[in-house]
C-alpha cells in the first residue's frame, strides 16, 4: 500500500495501471461518505467507468479527477438512498468485522462514523469535496485542479469547511 | 493515503470493471492516442458510410491520406454532435489489452510488428522515452431506429428519421495494434483534456505506429448512410460540404481542425503524402501519414520542421 501510494501518476500509464494504483484511494473516498464498502466499490467502479468514457488522459490531474467523482457519486448515492434504521445498520456492517476488541466501542465508533456521514450529508457540496479529497490524501495543487480553485485559497477553505463540519458534527451528535 | 483507510482488492475489483463493462453498450471503445482516437471516431461518423451499396460485410474505409477539414463552424457555436449511443449500440468489447513495453524489441514483439525508431530527436526532448502498446481491437456499431427515437423523447432534440435501409446495420472499426513511444510529457504533446498551462509547456514527443484502421459495414444502403449522418444536427452545411467534397471517401481520412487556431498542409514524408497540422497558438504541430498497411503519426511541442525530420528519419 505505501509503495503504491507513492507512485505517481505518469502519461505512458495504462488504464490498468491506474485502475490498480488509485482503486483503493478511490473506494475509500466513497466508503468514507457511504460507510458500506459494497456501495463504496459500485461508486469507485463508476468512478473508473466514467473517466474511461470520457476518454481522458491519463495524468497527474487523475487522481484528482477520479476522487472528486467518487465524492459526487458517494454524495448522490447517499441523498437518493432512503435513511433506514442506524442501529440495524450497525449491527449489519458490524458483522464479519473485528474492528474492535470490544463490542460497546465498536458500536461507540460506528455511531461516530454515522454522525461524520450524516454531517458530512449537509454540508455544502462544495465543503464535502474538499473535505474528502484532502482526506483522501491530496495535496492543495491537487485539490486545486480537480475543483479548479486557486492553489492559494485551499487552506483557507479548507480552514472553513473543517469549521463547518465540526458545526455539523456536533449538531448531530446532540440529536 | 490515510491510516483508517480500508484496503480493497483492486485486482478483483479490476477484473469485475472489465466483466462489467464487458457486458455493456460500450459508449466509448477507444482507449488509443488522442490523434488516432479522433481519427476512428471521424472515420466512423463521417467516412464509414461512405461508398456503395454493399450486401454484406465488405471493407468500405481504409486510410490510405488523409485531408483536414475544417471544423471551426461548429467549434465556434460549440456545437455538439449527437452521441453514437443516441442512435444506436455498441457491441460488447472489452478495453483491449495494453503493455508498457522496456524496449522496441519487446514493443515489437507484443505488436506483432516492427516498430521503427527515430533516427534522432531534438535535444530538447531528451533521450528518455517510453513504450505503450495496445493490441487489435475491434469495435462495432448497430444503428437502432428505436434508440434514435427514444433519443429523440428523452432530449427533445430533433434527428433526422432513420431511413429503414440504416436501421440494423453494423460497423466495424478494426483498429491495431498500436505502438506509441513517448518521450517527456505525453500530455505536452496531445494538449488533451485536462491538462494545465504547465503541462504544455514541456517538450513532449509521441511517435504512434499502428495498423491502418478499416471498417466494415455488414450492409444497407450507405449512400442513405451517408445522408443521414450528414443530416444531424450539428454539422453545419460548410462541415457538410467538405466531406461531401472528398476526393475518394473510402481511403481518406477526414482529420478535423479548427482553423482559427490551426493550419493543416499536405506534407511529403519519404515519398507518402503526409497531412502536417500546425499549431498557430505554439503548443506544437504534428504530422499524419500512411504507408505499407500502417498509419503513423508524430506529434510534439516541437516545430513543424522538426516534427517532419522526425518523422522521414523513421526506420
Amino acid at each position: 500500500m505505501t509503495v503504491l501510494a507513492a507512485l505517481t501518476i505518469d502519461d505512458a500509464m495504462t488504464f490498468e495501471e491506474l485502475f490498480l494504483l488509485e482503486y483503493n484511494r478511490v473506494a475509500n473516498v466513497a466508503l468514507r461518505i457511504l460507510g458500506d464498502r459494497a456501495a463504496a466499490e459500485d461508486v469507485a467502479q463508476e468512478a473508473f467507468a466514467s473517466f474511461a468514457r470520457r476518454r481522458l488522459r491519463i495524468g497527474d490531474g487523475s487522481r484528482g479527477w477520479l476522487c472528486t467523482a467518487a465524492v459526487h457519486g458517494a454524495l448522490n448515492e447517499l441523498r437518493s438512498r432512503r435513511r433506514r434504521d442506524t442501529r440495524e445498520r450497525t449491527v449489519v456492517r458490524l458483522e464479519g468485522r473485528p474492528i474492535a476488541a470490544d463490542p460497546f466501542d465498536a458500536v461507540a465508533l460506528e455511531q461516530t462514523r454515522e454522525a461524520v456521514r450524516e454531517a458530512m450529508k449537509r454540508l455544502p457540496e462544495r465543503s464535502a469535496e474538499l473535505l474528502s479529497l484532502r482526506y483522501a490524501g491530496l495535496s492543495y495543487r491537487e485539490i486545486a485542479v480537480a475543483l479548479r480553485l486557486d492553489e492559494a485559497q485551499i487552506g483557507t477553505l479548507l480552514a472553513r469547511a473543517q469549521s463547518a463540519f465540526r458545526k455539523e458534527l456536533d449538531d448531530e451528535r446532540a440529536r | 493515503m490515510n491510516e483508517h483507510d480500508e484496503a480493497f482488492d483492486a485486482r478483483a475489483a479490476y477484473a469485475r470493471y472489465l466483466a462489467t463493462r464487458a457486458r455493456r453498450p460500450n459508449r466509448a471503445p477507444w482507449y488509443l492516442g488522442a490523434g488516432l482516437a479522433a481519427a476512428s471516431v471521424l472515420a466512423i461518423v463521417f467516412a464509414a458510410p461512405i461508398g456503395s451499396v454493399a450486401q454484406s460485410f465488405l471493407t468500405i474505409f481504409q486510410p490510405k491520406q488523409f485531408v483536414a477539414i475544417d471544423v471551426s463552424s461548429m467549434h465556434a457555436k460549440n456545437k455538439l454532435l449527437p452521441a453514437l449511443s443516441d442512435y444506436g449500440t455498441f457491441a460488447a468489447v472489452p478495453p483491449a489489452a495494453t503493455a508498457r513495453p522496456a524496449s522496441v524489441a519487446e514493443a515489437s514483439r507484443f505488436a506483432g510488428f516492427r516498430v521503427l525508431a527515430p533516427a534522432s530527436v531534438p535535444d530538447q526532448v531528451g533521450t528518455a522515452h517510453v513504450y505503450r502498446a495496445t493490441k487489435a481491437t475491434a469495435n462495432a456499431f448497430r444503428f437502432d431506429a428505436a434508440i434514435a427515437r427514444k433519443s429523440v423523447a428523452r432530449t427533445g432534440h430533433a434527428l433526422p428519421p432513420m431511413p429503414p435501409g440504416i436501421d440494423g446495420t453494423k460497423v466495424t472499426v478494426a483498429v491495431g495494434p498500436m505502438v506509441e513511444t513517448i518521450w517527456g510529457s505525453a500530455r505536452a504533446a496531445f494538449g488533451g483534456r485536462g491538462t494545465s498551462d504547465a503541462a504544455l509547456r514541456g517538450d513532449g514527443l509521441v511517435i504512434i505506429q499502428s495498423r491502418a484502421p478499416v471498417v466494415r459495414s455488414s450492409g444497407a444502403s450507405l449512400a442513405d448512410l451517408e445522408a443521414y449522418l450528414l443530416a444531424m444536427p450539428g454539422i453545419s452545411p460548410d462541415l457538410a460540404d467538405q466531406i461531401r467534397a472528398i476526393g475518394d471517401p473510402s481511403s481518406t481520412l477526414p482529420v478535423p481542425i479548427v482553423g482559427t487556431k490551426q493550419s493543416a498542409h499536405p506534407v511529403d514524408i519519404g515519398g507518402a503524402q503526409g497531412l502536417a497540422i500546425g499549431d498557430n497558438t505554439g503548443i506544437g504541430a504534428g504530422v499524419l501519414w500512411q504507408r505499407d498497411g500502417f498509419v503513423y503519426a508524430v506529434f510534439g511541442s516541437l516545430t513543424q520542421d522538426q516534427v517532419v525530420a522526425i518523422a522521414t528519419g523513421l526506420r
